[in-house]
Order: structure tokens, then sequence, then C-alpha cells
């Protein structure tokens, strides 16, 4: 099959969009996901969104337990009109096949863009609760005050358990005790 | 101009929307909107969700006062990236007769379509705040229950203001005195 374009996968009838259209969507940069049959189309991660993203994933690597893996940016289908992109989640093995994780991921983490300041700590947030992520990690990757909020689900909500900034590192337990320092993840972006 | 296809109003590969490929997508019954350049598409609204609105609005322009307008469906431009598509919004007179709202409203009322909760009741409302609109009402028109729920501004925050099932009263005093009952929002109608 070669690659689709947008006008051969838009559903003629306004009718809601389900995660099969997700399946065709153009393979065109745009980050395609779906919250209750509503399309979000996002615009592709910058240079240095990806910069601190890859940083992080390496660092989880390292501080991995046996079984327990870090995977960037897998599509998350949680329902049949929702799925997410995350940037990174931690998944124990059992869910390192197939195309896509279909089952809640031990950690979500997303690295704050412009586009997504708005959605991270709203929407995204309450549907990864709906989801029963247990931990979910907001990255704000500014190179003066880099930021990291963490919640933990208690009783079904999330509630935020660390909010850290620039040196000071955050102690986490869950999914697995590593230490993370904002300012580490950003330290590459900085000018000379 | 015609009738624009989806691949027109589509911006080449890499390119971010804006508000001008916004104005260039299909009549197709969808609601095309715009959060910080993530595009948002909502099914069509259903009928009951129509009514809805015009009720709403028909209450709220009885009691309009001079210098104040309701005004259905209008775009409502935040910024080159941000565009929101309301069900009904209250404007200064002077501000009618550009093709979008592009000052904040005093009061916008988003009927909520169940299935897109999240989208409404969350994302939208933090973009409405951040835009400084002073009032932002969410309706529910659930035929059992229907609901309205009020929010106003506190030193550039939303605040929770009222919150009405049934026929319990709404009596706004911000944009101007009204009494909003839910129940009447929905009288008559049946689900198919």
């Amino acid at each position: 099959m070669g690659a689709m374009t947008i006008a051969e996968v838009w559903p003629t009838i306004s009718r809601a969009f389900t995660v099969d259209d997700l399946d065709r969507m153009p393979d065109d940069t745009f980050r395609y996901e779906l919250v209750d049959g509503v399309l979000m189309v996002s615009p592709a991660p910058s240079v240095p969104h990806q910069a601190v993203l890859s940083e992080l994933a390496v660092q989880l690597h390292h501080a991995c337990p046996r079984g327990v893996f870090a995977v960037p940016a897998p599509g998350m289908r949680m329902s049949a009109d929702t799925e997410l992109v995350p940037d990174l989640v931690v998944i124990r093995q059992d869910q390192l096949a197939g195309r896509r994780v279909t089952r809640p991921p031990l950690l979500a983490v997303e690295i704050q863009s412009p586009s997504s300041a708005l959605f991270d700590p709203h929407t995204r947030k309450a549907v990864y609760e709906r989801f029963s992520i247990e931990s979910y990690w907001i990255v704000v990757p500014d190179v003066d005050l880099p930021e990291l909020i963490a919640f933990e689900l208690r009783d079904g909500r999330y509630e935020q358990v660390a909010h850290v900034t620039g040196e000071r590192p955050f102690r986490a337990e869950r999914p697995f005790p590593v230490e993370v320092v904002p300012a580490r993840l950003v330290a590459d972006l900085l000018p000379d | 101009m015609g009738v624009m296809s989806i691949a027109e109003a589509w911006p080449p590969a890499g390119r971010p929307f804006t508000v001008a490929e916004l104005d260039r997508m299909p009549d197709d019954g969808r609601r095309y909107e715009l959060v910080d350049g993530v595009l948002v598409v909502s099914p069509g609204p259903t009928q009951i969700h129509q009514v809805a609105a015009l009720r709403v609005a028909s209450a709220l322009e009885r009691a309009t006062p001079t210098g104040l307008q309701v005004v259905p469906e209008p775009a409502v431009m935040i910024s080159a990236d941000t565009e929101l598509d309301p069900d009904v919004v209250v404007v200064g007179l002077a501000k009618i007769g550009d093709a979008k709202v592009s000052t904040p409203p005093v009061l916008v009322v988003e009927v909520r379509s169940p299935k897109t909760a999240l989208v409404d009741l969350i994302t939208k409302k933090a973009a409405y705040e951040r835009f400084g609109v002073d009032s932002y009402w969410i309706v529910v028109p659930d035929l059992e229950q229907p609901e309205l729920i009020a929010f106003g501004l506190r030193d550039g925050r939303y605040e929770q203001v009222a919150r009405v099932t049934g026929d319990e009263p709404f009596r706004a005093e911000r944009p101007f005195p009204v009494e909003i009952v839910p129940v009447r929002l929905v009288a008559g109608l049946r689900q198919d």
C-alpha cells in the first residue's frame, strides 16, 4: 500500500473519527491523535524537544529493572475512539509485541512543547488518568528554568507528587527508583 | 470561493497549522478548531445540541442590554495559531462587523456534546481563561438531567460560580442579569 493522502482517508460523512481512521492517516510528519472521537493533529516535534526526549529515554533505559523498557512515541490505543501518542512510555516486556500499546503503561511522559502547553496538563492528563496509567510526568524543557511535574494515581485520581525545577533532583520511586534532574535534560541545549 | 477539499486545506508536511489553514477547511459539517497550532476536528453537532444552543442564545438575546450582542457560532480568533468555534458568544456591539471575533467576548457558551466532554471541559476552558473571556458557561443538553456549569474569571483564573441541573434556575449576574433553566433548554426534545 502506497502512502495515502489526506483526501483519500478523510471520511466524507461528518461522523466521529475512529482508531481505524487514525491508522490510515498519511505519514506526513503530523502527529494524529484521537480523544473520544475528536481528532487532534499536532505539528512534528522540534529538534530540542527530541533531544530532551532522547536524553530522558537514555536515563530511564539505564535505570530500568529487568523486563521493563522505555519506549519513545508508541501509539497507545485506549478504546475504539481514543488513541494518543505519548512522547515516552515505560512498559513491561509483555507489552513489547504488536503495533501499539493497548494496556496501561507503568509511566507516560510528555515533553511539553508550545503546541502542547494546554493539552498536556489538561486533556492528556485526564485521559491518562481515565486509562489508569500509574505515573504521568510532564517535562517543561525550558532552557532557563526546566521543570518536571510528576503525578501518581491515588484512588483512581492523579495527585501531584513532585514538582522540581533546575538542578533539584526528582527522586522517583515509581515505576522504579531513578533520579531525574531537569537541568541535565536540557544541558546540551544551552549555548556555549 | 468554492468548496475546498481537505487536500487543499492541508499544509505541506512539516508546516504548522495556522488560522489561514482553518479558513480553508471544507464545509462538511465538522467543527474545525485550532489550539496552539494543534488542529482539533470534532464531529458535527447533533440536532439536540443545536436546539439547546439556539434556546440559550434566545434567552440571552431577550435579556441583552444595549451595547451588547449575542452571536451564534462565531469564529473566535485568539491568536495566529488559536481559533475556536463556540456555540454562542456575547460581544460588544461595536465589535460586530469583522469576519471573526478577535477580542475577548464577555461570555462564551459551549454546548457540550457528551462525546467531546474532555476537550470542551478542559482544554477549551483553559484557552478561554488565557484569552480573558470573563464568563464561560457549559450547557449539557442531557434529556434526563440537563445541566449548566458557569465559570467566572477571578484574578485571571476561572472559578466555578454555579452548577444547576433540571428545573433549578441559574440566575446569572454576569455579563448581565438573566435566568437560564436547564430543563427549558431541552423541553419537548426526544432522543431517537
